[in-house]
């Protein structure tokens, strides 16, 4: 039978020990969170400034385009600690943004004749969504 | 009154499960490869470590193909949480009680798998 000495010191060291792993746990995954922010403020930037701010198509996707390849880049380097499922799952959402914002909500809000900004900063914030869902852990269960 | 060091679970008290759960306790399902650097330990040491864990269903352990390779997928079951959280209890109550040091033995493992 295994006999354990352990002293107060010992179980403080250990404890010690758990905080120190946690810490380093949590941060070794939390690029993972950001990846999916950033993601959604590039979305959502771009369909704002074409429709809010009515820049120039190529002006404002030509950013979105090299932020979003940036941060994929990056995110494929540290894929190790992504999350089960974390990048297919972005990898869809920014599809659906994508899918949903241009040939569902854009030409919907055309076909109706909305003039209110609100209206086309919604649908963004609509389209969006599922990106930020990726947020959420139950999103990958 | 029982000491509180006769809680401790002896399955746990090694340092490496001791760490691997203490890592797993606040992530989702992690890579194998990803749990090795973080702990720094080597592939086989992991191994041994996940199979005593995966055998008291302590953690769960999932493999995917990826590519032509095989992924593995590491995460901690709620009987594994519940015991390190319970372990954890232990040696903050030691810590407390301030006592000195004690050879009573922990639950052994054999103990451990029993339901």
């Amino acid at each position: 039978m295994t006999q354990h000495h352990i002293s107060a010191d010992e179980a403080r060291a250990l404890i010690a020990t758990n905080a120190k792993i946690s810490i380093e746990a949590r941060r070794a995954v939390r690029w993972f969170r950001w990846f999916v922010i950033v993601q959604a403020f590039f979305a959502l930037s771009f369909t704002i400034s074409l429709d809010v701010f009515h820049t120039p198509y190529w002006k404002a996707f030509a950013p979105m385009l090299l932020g979003t390849g940036s941060i994929w880049m990056t995110a494929f380097l540290h894929r190790r600690s992504a999350p089960r499922d974390g990048l297919r799952n972005m990898g869809i959402a920014v599809a659906t943004w994508f899918v949903l914002y241009t040939w569902m909500l854009d030409p919907a809000l055309q076909l109706v004749g909305a003039t209110s900004s609100w209206w086309w900063a919604l649908a963004g914030i609509i389209a969006v969504s599922p990106i930020l869902a990726c947020l959420s852990a139950s999103s990958r269960r | 009154m029982t000491h509180p060091r006769k809680d401790l679970d002896s399955l746990i008290h090694s340092p490496v499960r001791f760490s691997l759960l203490a890592a797993l306790r606040n992530l989702e399902d992690v890579d194998f490869r990803f749990l090795a650097d973080l702990l720094e330990v080597s592939d086989s040491t992991l191994s041994q470590t996940l199979t005593a864990l995966l055998e008291a269903g302590l953690v769960t352990v999932r493999k995917e193909p990826s590519g032509r390779r095989t992924r593995t997928w590491v995460g901690i079951t709620d009987a594994g949480r519940a015991a390190f959280t319970q372990h954890l209890a232990t040696l903050q109550a030691i810590v407390d009680s301030g006592d000195p040091a004690t050879t009573s033995p922990p639950r052994t493992e054999k103990e451990h798998l029993t339901p």
